[in-house]
């Protein structure tokens, strides 16, 4: 994707990129300048964002391993999206946080998207009050041109809200923050937004701070999902895309009931979106293939979302991938993409520059013949291990200019990746027998 | 007050409330917890009987600790075996509570919402909780408990004895250690406990992970004053009167009557199904005699209610009151203390006894301990073994170990592979995805499954992944399977123990108690139950419902097998007994005859000298060892091919002499012995624990041959005979 005559990266974004790498993160920002292969993907997505603007609603799933760069692929997605003007919210799923649930996992879930709410000029974030904000002034304006008195413009740019559940409230809330901020009412302004973010647990709450018998739980959030869409509408951005990576957490879910609960929510988005029921609206789900295709426990295992989430039969007896269907299998790294990754790595080591790289040519193509004799294929399904690996081995030749490369290279370990959700205990020096490679 | 060290140590609160309390000193092991446990860097178990000021003993200390500390959350998290403990402790600890100004939540599966909800939302002060809602809470709100469990001080276990070697006890050691690897943090132990038999291994059963130093602290209050009487009974081999109750047993409750009415007592009856017989003959006696009923039942299957009832009246003292009870009021229920205690049959342990014992003894008064025990009438035929008074001896060499201070040791480890499902699964369920070898280290290796090493560990998931308890996933995690979801979806999950199907029993719509379903009761049928007797009018399968009314017949129902292993010390004991022959001056007439003839008959049969008789066409084995290893030489000479059975303190073969014995014995000693695991295989049925079922034979018979097999103990034995 990039062309080797890209221009530098300043100081700042450089060291957060190799930062966030090292730590085996996606980083937020400067993208462009590491990302490989996937145009196909990314022209999908770039179709989902075109919908969503022209006032479609779009539902994608990405599957992929743990470490295929599932996470990179939605912040690429991400920042395209809030480029061409989209207002985003992102989280991770978590046991504590949940499409649907009723012990507050819903809410919490609902709570952390509204922490990221992010638009363009507010990429990382915290970019709630602002689109309030830009709502209140616009109706002002509105109101002044018109002659027209702030509370009855803003209830007619409500009321498409007021037909969907919880929106006549939505509505109210907005309107209590417009009388904060014409009455000087900083805890009446503040009350709303918490009203928004999610904050509210109990409906005598509610009622006594804004006069509403409702407030975002366990078992709407979806609906808020659609109610927040139509809203920056009317604060003059072009939609809402909701992105939710982890989404394994709903597979691992103790409980087949509350999963359930939390895949008929994800049936919710899917028939709204290819019904066309919903508006301004885009979807985008990352989880591994277990929470796809598992048909005891992953969506496979609910009839309804098999029938609509199945892979095209015809396109996979072509070996071709059907990027039309909603969900998308990220594919392996190849090793020419691969090389392309460690290049790019490389320079922006170098701040961009072409000139005063670490290593030669020659490093790259020994690095990855290194990796492979150490973990075999795996490494092209899961390329996140290859850059914590190759960053670091960059890092300490920058540190340490005396040492050759060809002496680091063959001392490079990598791991194959362990995960879990449990912390590590610490044993000691004890021996497990080979659990740790323990199969069913 | 008296002059006190730790007392000064003590928070304003916590001495207020003493004062308020009007205790002119503090106990001794109230003075000498203290500080250790204001120290906070070790564990503590505290000795004592009942009523010897223990939750005292670990709460002043442990609250004037956690009142200053400013951090929120819970601070001391307590932890007993029963419901109504936490219902009487909340009750107890209300006042202390209120002077030293923290929160105190009461936590089970009864209490009401509202309590519930006020300490999710705001996390502070004690909590008292069952294992199996801690359990619930580790699982269902992990982040929860990381949080709100963060600035622990102290965790207070009550009645620690009676967890010791249970599936229960497994899985609160369990539960404690995962709780300190959530928290990250090692949290003091104060375990509370009856006085038993080598402390140390208590301590081992407290932090079985080791990490943290443990301080004993044992009572030595002057030893208390005994009253004891040992009263003998015989049963006739014919019985006059085929319907009624034998006459051993009428007279037996003649003299509980007379001696006990009028009073407050405790009358311990060993099993559920003697208690009913007891109460009820007791009950009657009163409508006989025209006076008031003072004579009650109290066991597990009776509602809670009833029990309750019970309790408060125990408590008020204002009405001479007598529960005729199993363990259920072993346990440290705050009844105050009675005027004596009757022991019907031998108690099942020393320390069991001592615990009894320790609930008599009003205002300075001595304890009161009579023992009624029945005999066999002895005639021509009469079994060699009811010549040896078998009961009676039992009894009276547990009372030389009781005022010698000996007391039962904890039972050893185990491999708790029933529990070890229920840790497994709800360790997996907890985090959502986790490794084996995790699974492993937290649990095993780190944990109180300690005998379970990686090898063993690995073929156990292996078998709760083809009964689809777990899955694994394509990266290796473990995750639950949909069987496993559903048992740990079930409201049993949480109970380590298994819990039998019960019908409830009901008059007029109120609750009476619990039938176990094994034992099933037609309509019409008459029964007797909660001391009354009563027909059975409907029994609703669907609702496990069976409506009784009164009437005027009916037996106890049976309910499953209670029992306790009798120990290695207690036979030596009775030997010892036996041997001196010297008849304690606590027997009444009977008993003294009784004793007479069981060190007489022992001297005939020539016991003294030999641990080898023939009687007959068998062999009769007197190891002079407690149940399991007994069981376990029974085990071997099975293995052997003899016909062996062990019947208490000895062990029967049958169809053989002497001679061949001891050449059986010769044969078996060139080879090498059976290990214990194939010894159990011998066993029809080794499903024992609730999640047995999972496992196959070859991992049920290694937890079960461990349990009830003592090889070294067996062959020491078989090895040193003549």
């Amino acid at each position: 994707m990039t062309s080797e005559a890209a221009p530098k990266l300043r100081p700042r974004e450089r060291d957060s990129i190799l930062q966030s790498l090292r730590a085996g993160v996606t980083p937020r920002t400067g993208l462009q300048h590491i990302q490989v292969g996937r145009a196909r993907e990314v022209a999908a997505l770039l179709g989902d964002i075109e919908t969503v603007c022209d006032g479609g609603a779009s539902f994608r799933l990405i599957i992929g391993e743990f470490g295929s760069g599932k996470s990179f692929f939605l912040q690429l997605v991400r920042n395209i999206a809030l480029e061409k003007g989209l207002v985003t919210v992102h989280a991770d799923l978590s046991p504590d946080r949940r499409l649907y649930s009723t012990g507050g996992q819903g809410r919490n879930l609902y709570a952390e998207l509204m922490r990221n709410l992010s638009t363009r000029t507010k990429p990382d974030g915290g970019a709630l009050t602002s689109i309030v904000e830009r709502f209140v002034t616009e109706a002002r304006k509105q109101a002044d041109s018109h002659g027209k008195n702030v509370s009855s413009v803003i209830a007619e740019r409500l009321e498409r809200l007021t037909e969907l559940v919880d929106g006549y409230d939505f509505a109210q809330v907005i309107e209590a923050y417009w009388k904060g901020y014409e009455s000087d009412n900083d805890a009446l302004k503040s009350d709303a937004v918490r009203w928004l973010r999610g904050e509210f647990t109990t409906k005598t709450d509610a009622r006594n701070a804004l006069g509403v018998r409702t407030f975002v739980d366990d078992a709407n959030v979806y609906d808020h999902f659609k109610l927040m869409s139509l809203f920056v509408r009317q604060a003059g951005y072009v939609g809402l895309f909701v992105m939710l990576d982890e989404m394994v957490n709903l597979y691992k879910l103790a409980s087949q009931r509350a999963r359930v609960s939390n895949y008929e929510q994800i049936l919710r988005m899917l028939n709204d979106c290819l019904q066309g029921t919903a508006q301004y609206l885009g979807f985008l789900l990352c989880g591994t293939p277990d929470f796809l295709l598992d048909a005891r426990k992953g969506l496979y295992s609910y009839e309804a979302l098999q029938s609509r989430l199945a892979e095209n039969t015809f396109a996979k007896a072509a070996g071709v991938q059907d990027f039309a269907g909603p969900t998308i299998h990220l594919a392996n790294l190849t090793p020419e993409e691969l090389l392309v990754l460690l290049r790019n790595l490389r320079r922006v080591f170098a701040s961009g520059d072409n000139v005063g790289y670490l290593v030669p040519d020659a490093a790259l193509t020994s690095f990855l013949a290194h990796c492979q004799n150490r973990i075999g294929d795996a490494y092209f399904r899961t390329p996140r291990n290859t850059i914590k690996a190759f960053v670091d081995l960059l890092s300490v030749l920058e540190q340490n200019p005396q040492l050759s490369w060809e002496d680091l290279i063959v001392k490079v370990d990598i791991d194959v990746e362990q995960n879990s959700d449990m912390p590590e205990v610490e044993i000691v020096d004890e021996d497990d027998g080979g659990l740790a490679s323990f199969t069913l | 007050m008296a002059e006190s060290i730790g007392f000064d140590l003590l928070c304003a609160g916590a001495k207020k409330w003493v004062w308020k309390q009007n205790w002119s000193e503090l106990r001794d092991i109230q003075e000498m917890a203290i500080a250790p446990i204001l120290a906070g860097n070790s564990d503590v178990i505290i000795a004592a009987s009942t009523a010897a000021g223990k939750t005292e003993a670990a709460f002043l200390p442990a609250c004037t600790k956690i009142s200053e500390d400013s951090r929120s959350g819970v601070g001391i998290l307590y932890l007993s075996p029963l419901k109504a403990l936490i219902n009487d402790q909340y009750r107890r600890l209300q006042s202390l509570a209120e002077l030293v100004d923290i929160a105190l939540t009461p936590w089970h599966g009864d209490v009401g919402l509202a309590k519930k909800q006020k300490l999710r939302k705001n996390p502070d002060g004690i909590l008292l909780i069952t294992p199996e809602s801690l359990e619930s809470l580790l699982l269902n709100r992990s982040s929860w408990c990381a949080e709100a469990l963060e600035s622990l001080g102290y965790v207070i276990i009550d009645e620690f004895h009676a967890f010791l070697g249970t599936e229960r006890g497994c899985q609160l050691q369990s539960l404690l250690h995962r709780l300190e690897f959530l928290t990250q943090q090692a949290t003091p132990r104060i375990a509370l406990s009856a006085t038993l038999g080598d402390m140390q291994t208590v301590a081992g059963y407290l932090r079985p992970e080791g990490g943290m130093p443990c301080e004993i602290i044992e009572s030595t209050a002057s030893p208390y004053d005994l009253k004891l009487q040992l009263r003998g009974y015989e049963e006739l081999v014919v019985e006059p009167d085929e319907d009624e109750e034998p006459t051993a047993f009428r007279e037996m409750a003649n003299d509980v009557f007379r001696l006990l009415r009028g009073k407050s007592n405790l009358i311990f009856a060993n099993s559920r199904n003697a208690t009913e017989r007891l109460a009820l003959t007791l009950r009657e006696l009163c409508e006989k005699e025209g006076v008031p009923n003072e004579f009650f039942p109290h066991h597990g299957n009776l509602s809670k209610e009833i029990r309750e009832d019970l309790e408060v009246r125990l408590q008020e003292e204002s009405r001479p009151t007598s529960a005729v009870c199993t363990v259920t009021l072993e346990l440290g229920i705050d009844i105050g203390s009675v005027d004596s205690i009757a022991q019907v049959t031998a108690p099942p342990s020393v320390s069991s006894l001592r615990q009894r014992v320790g609930r008599s003894g009003r205002r300075g008064q001595p304890a009161v301990l009579r023992m009624f025990i029945t005999e066999q009438e002895l005639t021509k035929n009469s079994d060699l073994l009811d010549r040896l008074r078998v009961e009676t001896i039992q009894c009276v060499a547990m009372v030389s170990l009781l005022l010698g201070k000996w007391y039962e040791p904890p039972p050893p480890n185990e491999y708790h592979f029933s529990t070890l499902v229920q840790q497994t699964l709800s360790v997996v369920g907890q985090y959502g995805g986790v490794r084996a070898d995790q699974l492993w280290s937290l649990l095993c290796s780190t944990g109180p499954f300690s005998l379970v090493d990686s090898n063993l560990y690995a073929e156990f998931l292996r078998v709760l992944g083809e009964t689809d308890l777990i899955t694994q996933m394509a990266d290796g995690q473990l995750v639950l399977g949909s069987k496993g979801e559903r048992v740990v979806e079930h409201y049993t999950f949480y109970a380590a123990f298994s819990t039998p199907e019960e019908y409830r029993l009901e008059v007029g719509g109120r609750p009476l108690g619990s039938l176990p379903i094994s034992k099933p009761v037609p309509i019409g049928m008459n029964l007797a139950f909660s001391g009354r007797r009563w027909r059975v009018i409907d029994v609703d399968a669907e609702r496990k419902v069976i409506t009784l009314v009164h009437a005027a017949g009916g037996r106890p129902p049976k309910f499953s097998g209670e029992g306790m292993m009798v120990h290695d010390i207690v036979r030596q004991e009775m030997l010892h007994t036996y041997i001196e022959a010297e008849p304690p001056i606590y027997l009444d007439e009977t008993a003294r005859s009784h004793f007479e003839e069981a060190t007489h008959y022992f001297r005939e049969l020539g016991l003294d000298r030999t641990q080898t008789l023939q009687v007959g066409g068998r062999v009769l084995l007197f190891p002079w060892l407690g149940d399991r290893k007994t069981g376990t030489i029974a085990a071997l000479l099975k293995w052997q091919g003899f016909d062996a059975t062990a019947s208490g303190l000895a062990v029967d073969v049958a169809n053989t002499s002497l001679e061949k014995f001891k050449k059986g014995i010769a044969k078996m000693q060139q080879h090498e012995a059976p290990s214990a695991t194939e010894l159990a295989e011998m066993i029809p049925n080794t499903m024992e624990e609730k999640h047995d079922h999972f496992l196959p034979r070859s991992i049920r018979d290694l937890g079960y041959g461990a349990r009830h097999f003592d090889l070294p103990g067996a062959l020491e034995w078989l090895a040193g005979m003549e």
